[in-house]
């Protein structure tokens, strides 16, 4: 037996758990070794030490503490979705997240329904985040050029604050010229 | 004279499952200084530790349903008060954590604080508060086995179920945390004979 073997098994050894050769070969290593007789009256004295170390108990009124608080506990009203169903599964989930699943997917389904455009009818173009932001002046670009007279028409027209009553729509006419121009290049 | 019934731990919890609440009192009575003395070893101030052990006891009011009769109620109790103690010094870390990044690096100060020793009870040739620092210092899975086994004295087996570690793990850490331990108090030793 050598030291690393000895100090791997020296709690089993404390413990009396090993089988009667490992024994012998440990107390014939023990006489021969003077610093693992050390080490094994170390951990001794250090297990003892701990073993009849200070024991610490509660402070007095800790079960009158516990049980208000246990009182508070029971009073708490618990919320119905967090009861329902307790331990039982639905379509896999468990009832609080099958609750949330169905809340969200109601709520895609209400938002996409409203968001699409009815049968027939064209979507106001409206840009309602400018609401209040007009500015009839021409602006400066950041390398001081400034914006052609043109554009700015343009782009006022289109960023008009208008009530969704006023909105532009699209009519089918309104591509006409540009249909034409096409038509006009294949010829 | 009526000749006072004693209940074992399993027979008290299941009461307790069928709505008598004398058994939790008598569970709460039982173990509240087990749970109070390895919770404290574990964290190192007794205030959290008293907290903690409080809320082991308001889970088990909690959850008493979970628990079932094939394991021995002591480990299950050991289980819940270990991983609360686990998830407070986690807790402990992060908020040290985030302290030391508000402080300059030159306000930053890593001393552990040293308790009072004067006129403290010696526990053999060591202090209270050497044998509580020294423990303090292992490993916190080094540490959380020695004091189940030699403050708790718990068997072998039900630290491995507390801990969900296997039985051989179990063996090593608890022979390693003392072979730290010795070290550490053989250190003090040295130190208080160059002192004298």
């Amino acid at each position: 037996m050598d030291c690393y073997e000895f100090q791997d098994k020296v709690s089993v050894y404390i413990e009396k758990e090993l089988t009667l050769s490992d024994v012998n070969r440990f107390d014939t290593h023990l006489d021969s070794c003077k610093g693992c007789s050390a080490v094994l009256a170390g951990v001794r004295s250090a297990v003892a030490a701990v073993r009849v170390s200070e024991r610490f108990a509660v402070s007095s009124g800790f079960n009158n503490r516990l049980f208000n608080r246990l009182k508070v506990e029971k009073v708490k009203p618990v919320s119905r979705i967090g009861r329902m169903g307790h331990g039982r599964n639905i379509f896999g989930y468990q009832p609080r997240y099958a609750f949330a699943s169905l809340a969200a997917v109601a709520l895609i389904i209400v938002l996409t329904v409203g968001i699409l455009p009815k049968g027939g009818e064209t979507m106001p173009v409206q840009l309602s985040t400018q609401q209040g932001f007009a500015d009839p002046a021409p602006k400066q670009i950041n390398s001081g050029v400034p914006l052609q007279p043109s554009i700015l028409a343009e782009d006022s027209e289109e960023d008009s604050l208008e009530t969704p009553g006023e909105s532009r729509r699209v009519k089918p006419g309104d591509f006409g010229g540009k249909i034409q121009l096409v038509k006009d290049k294949k010829r | 004279m009526p000749e006072k019934v004693q209940y074992s731990d399993k027979e008290l919890i299941l009461r307790f499952q069928q709505g008598d609440e004398l058994a939790y009192v008598e569970l709460v009575n039982r173990y509240r200084d087990r749970l109070m003395n390895f919770v404290y070893r574990y964290v190192g101030t007794r205030q959290e530790a008293e907290d903690i052990v409080q809320d082991t006891f308001v889970k088990l009011f909690q959850k008493k349903d979970y628990y079932r009769p094939i394991s021995e109620f002591s480990t299950w109790i050991f289980t819940i008060a270990s991983n609360l103690a686990k998830t407070e010094l986690r807790k402990r870390k992060r908020r040290k954590v985030s302290y030391l990044s508000q402080l300059g690096m030159e306000e930053k100060d890593f001393d552990i604080p040293v308790e009072d020793t004067t006129d403290e009870e010696m526990v053999g040739e060591f202090t209270e508060s050497q044998i509580q620092n020294a423990i303090q210092s292992l490993q916190l899975h080094f540490r959380t086995a020695l004091i189940l086994r030699d403050i708790e004295e718990l068997s072998y087996e039900e630290i491995s179920k507390i801990l969900d570690v296997p039985l051989g793990t179990i063996k090593s850490r608890i022979n390693r945390a003392r072979l730290q331990l010795q070290e550490m108090l053989k250190q003090v030793h040295k130190d208080r004979r160059t002192t004298i």
